[in-house]
């Protein structure tokens, strides 16, 4: 359960905050149900959240005393260029990795919302990847990407063997293929959900009219998607900000500062170089980033956005 | 998967799953593409596997995708006396001790949330609403300072205690969903 709590689907805000109906019992009783799950949320999820704030205000090692020392740590990561880099890579890295899993996911989910015997077969393979760790996909991409002992000499395809994880350039192609490689199974699942809830009479018209395989999909099966193409936007562009475990254990962000995301920039800042302040500047980066996103994806998406819920998860 | 207070603007779901039928010419521009995903899923599952069953000579004398020669368990009786059962359990007691609080917490909280209309429970909506954009790594620093302060670091409850805070918001929505659900006559 790692890193599900930043993923936002779209209409979740319209959702919770519809007028709740009427309380039935003794309405003081039902606070103190809400009590735990308010306190867990304070302590270990809103309390950091302030305090990354605070801290983004300090300067720490981690160990000895924190000092404030007022804007310094803002001055000293804004005016690196090495931010603004990082900066560059995540949101490249979210466009990209958006572009590559949406058509892919949303044509597999169309593809095996078919009843076929053989499409439910593959449906189960294609599933494999949401079982494994972050950590063990890297592990096993990185051998199999060596260029001496991977899938070059196995398929004894020479133009395999490239340096993948040590050209910067390379790295990043990669980096992103593997998060595809992760995240689509996912993608398609709610894809999958979503085109079996259009009506079956849409498609009989659209026969009736001779409309053919690509029209229908275009006129009817992209259009009637509408709400799980935000839902899987948001998951996916908000999602992005936090592919750490996945890059961590791949290239540790290298090589150089090619793969070096704002997540990766705030743990080697604060865990490796010891300068908790300025990781907090990152990490209230992060922060804002993820907000602004999901409002602005909820006003894209606009107030039929109601409507859409967790459709097709 | 719930019901709204605005009408329903899209077509009401149906779960007539009989897709559509099979019939005219068969999607063999579909198929092909789906079986090529399936070799690009299932080729690192299976390398993986299948090297678990090689040794270290083998790793880097056989080729990387044939099936191992003899099949040897080194590298799992080397793995059982790295001592991997320590970390497996590690992984239960985490999962077991995070996934049990949470949905406790959040059941009570999403069943409060839906039938009452106190300023706590609005507040707790606002507040959870609010975690769900928060991606949980941006906190970490100051959650290692607040986790060794009260002397938990090193410890799995360092682990625990945060997966349950970060899993509240996404685990109320659901069951608020669920809960709403519910026919209120039920309840009374």
């Amino acid at each position: 359960m790692t890193a599900v709590a930043p993923l936002a689907p779209a209409g979740v805000q319209a959702e919770l905050q519809a007028p709740a109906p009427p309380a039935v019992g003794p309405k003081s009783r039902l606070g103190t149900l809400a009590v735990p799950a308010l306190l867990m949320f304070l302590s270990f999820a809103f309390i950091p959240l302030i305090g990354v704030l605070v801290l983004s205000f300090t300067d720490w090692d981690g160990i000895s005393a924190i000092q404030f020392t007022g804007v310094q740590s803002w001055v000293q990561v804004l005016t690196d260029p090495g931010t603004w880099h990082a900066v560059w890579l995540t949101f490249a890295l979210m466009i990209l990795t958006w572009l590559v899993q949406t058509p892919i996911s949303l044509l597999l989910g169309t593809f095996l919302a078919g009843q076929q015997r053989y499409r439910a077969f593959l449906a189960v393979l294609f599933f494999l990847p949401l079982l494994m760790s972050s950590a063990a996909i890297a592990i096993a991409f990185k051998s199999l990407l060596d260029p001496n002992f991977g899938l070059a000499a196995g398929l004894h395809l020479p133009f395999l063997a490239q340096d993948w994880l040590g050209n910067p350039t390379l790295a990043f192609i990669t980096v992103i293929f593997v998060i595809a490689w992760q995240f689509i199974p996912f993608h398609t699942l709610i894809y999958q959900g979503g085109v079996r809830q259009i009506p079956e009479q849409l498609y009989e018209a659209a026969q009736i009219d001779g409309a053919g395989r690509v029209r229908q999909f275009f006129s009817i099966t992209l259009p009637q998607l509408k709400y799980t193409i935000i839902t899987s936007s948001t998951l996916m562009l908000v999602g992005s900000l936090v592919y750490f475990d996945l890059i961590w254990v791949l290239t540790q962000g290298g090589p150089g500062n090619a793969t070096r995301i704002l997540a990766l920039d705030m743990y080697i800042r604060g865990f490796q170089a010891n300068q908790m302040g300025a990781a907090s500047v990152i990490g209230v980066i992060l922060v804002v980033v993820g907000l602004v996103l999901t409002l602005l994806i909820q006003r894209i998406g606009g107030k039929d956005l109601r409507a859409s819920q967790m459709e097709g998860m | 998967m719930t019901t709204t207070v605005a009408p329903p603007v899209t077509a009401p779901p149906t779960t007539s799953y009989a897709r559509r039928p099979v019939k005219g010419h068969r999607n063999y521009l579909g198929g092909f593409f789906g079986w090529v995903w399936l070799a690009i899923i299932i080729l690192p599952v299976y390398y993986v596997v299948i090297t678990s069953f090689k040794d270290q000579g083998a790793y880097f004398a056989e080729n990387p995708l044939a099936p191992p020669g003899p099949p040897t368990f080194t590298a799992y009786q080397e793995v059982i006396e790295a001592g991997i059962g320590r970390y497996f359990l590690n992984s239960v007691i985490v999962t077991i001790g995070a996934v049990v609080p949470l949905v406790l917490f959040s059941f009570l909280a999403s069943y409060a949330i839906v039938r009452g209309d106190s300023r706590l429970l609005r507040f707790s909506r606002t507040l959870f609403l609010l975690g769900l954009a928060i991606p949980a790594q941006a906190t970490i620093v100051p959650l290692y300072l607040i986790i060794t302060r009260i002397q938990m670091y090193d410890s799995l409850g360092a682990l625990i205690l945060p997966y349950i805070a970060f899993g509240i918001p996404l685990t109320v929505l659901i069951l608020c969903n669920f809960i709403r659900d519910v026919p209120r006559e039920l309840f009374e």
